[in-house]
């Protein structure tokens, strides 16, 4: 995955939040993918329009302490949304 | 002695009339929907017609002029039937929620058993029945306001390899039950005779894995989770989409979630002990 590149939300797909867990859903569809914490904060700065690199950035900042494991987070929670056809991606702002 | 007649099932606002030829057909169909009838003059969506004729006696099932079944099995008339009426409780249904599930209660607690075909949820339900829990249903629910479920009380059905765990070869012939090589369905008062029909509020929720010989294990979920996996067992998506998600999150907002593995009844008393402690 390019840290240039733009993920592109999913409009269909809406969140129902449950404390500190989030299900990301569809209506047509009743199959739900759980979302912890990070993958959540993830989800959310693709719908600002951030890069991949500076959604990394962001959260590095934000949890200083845990900076090794946020690229290896950020990944993985952008395959699991671009799996279940959440997000997208492209090189255009 | 009971003639040719009608009777009227079904669920919330759904209504199937179910017609009999003789006294027969007539048992057949009391025993797999006693615990379902509605009003009977109110307008019914659908009506099948349980024909039993000849000295053997021949079993036919009708829908107007379309024959769903002949020959000699009870068995296999009452599982198209019964599931024929289900169909129609859940395609006829535009306000409430269809999980696939069963359920029992003890006391003020109401446990809902969510799970596709093969998970358990007949075993488990005959299970606890013999530990003192009541009945509700074995196979699916509509959900209510308010926590409440409206369950669909038909007989416990098994498929063959189960039936032997529940039933003694001598069992399998008495005229309540109905068996054959490809399955059974067992009222559910030979399990336990106390019997109320309620809509209940729930109370906890456990999803069942059943696996022979498997040692019992409890797995707390949080409501996130318990919600996910409420949704792999709907059955009316349209209406989900119309209902949306809310009832369902405030139905697991307001009961306790677990998985439960289990294979052995031994164990489940303690489980299930566990489970309902406050």
């Amino acid at each position: 995955m390019d840290d240039n590149a733009y993920p592109i939300v999913n409009k269909n797909f809406i969140s129902e939040s449950f404390e500190n867990e989030i299900l990301l859903y569809t209506e047509s569809d009743t199959k739900a993918v759980y979302l912890n914490e990070t993958a959540y904060l993830v989800w959310k700065m693709c719908e600002d329009r951030k890069r991949i690199g500076d959604i990394i950035t962001l959260l590095e900042e934000t949890y200083p302490d845990q900076q090794e494991q946020i690229r290896p987070d950020v990944l993985e929670a952008l395959r699991t949304l671009s799996e279940i056809g959440a997000v997208s991606f492209t090189d255009e702002a | 002695m009971k003639r040719n007649g009608s009777i009227a099932v079904g669920l919330a606002d759904t209504v199937v009339d179910i017609g009999y030829n003789n006294e027969l057909a007539y048992n057949l169909a009391a025993l797999l929907f006693q615990d379902l009838y509605q009003q009977s003059g109110t307008d019914a969506c659908s009506r099948f017609d349980v024909v039993a004729a000849g000295p053997k006696p021949m079993l036919s099932l009708w829908q107007e002029e379309k024959r769903y079944y002949f020959g000699l099995s009870r068995y296999q008339l009452a599982y198209i039937l019964v599931n024929e009426v289900l169909y129609h409780c859940i395609v006829n249904n535009r306000v409430h929620l269809a999980i696939h599930a069963g359920a029992v209660s003890l006391g003020n607690n109401v446990i809902l058993l969510p799970g596709k075909s093969g998970s358990g949820k007949s075993t488990l339900a005959a299970m606890l029945l013999k530990l003192g829990y009541e009945y509700l249903s074995d196979e699916l629910v509509l959900l209510g306001t308010g926590g409440r479920i409206i369950p669909f009380t038909r007989p416990l059905s098994f498929k063959p390899d189960r039936t032997k765990h529940f039933l003694k070869p001598s069992q399998l012939h008495i005229p309540d039950v109905i068996a054959d090589e490809h399955g059974a369905m067992i009222p559910h008062r030979m399990f336990n005779p106390i019997y109320r029909r309620q809509e209940a509020r729930l109370t906890h929720i456990v999803f069942p894995r059943y696996t022979p010989g498997a040692q019992t294990m409890i797995i707390p979920l949080s409501p996130a989770r318990s919600c996910q996996k409420l949704m792999e067992s709907f059955v009316n998506a349209r209406n989900f989409e119309q209902l949306g998600i809310r009832k369902l999150s405030e139905l697991v907002r307001s009961c306790r979630s677990f998985e439960m593995h289990y294979g052995e009844t031994l164990e489940l008393d303690e489980a299930m002990s566990l489970i309902l402690s406050p």
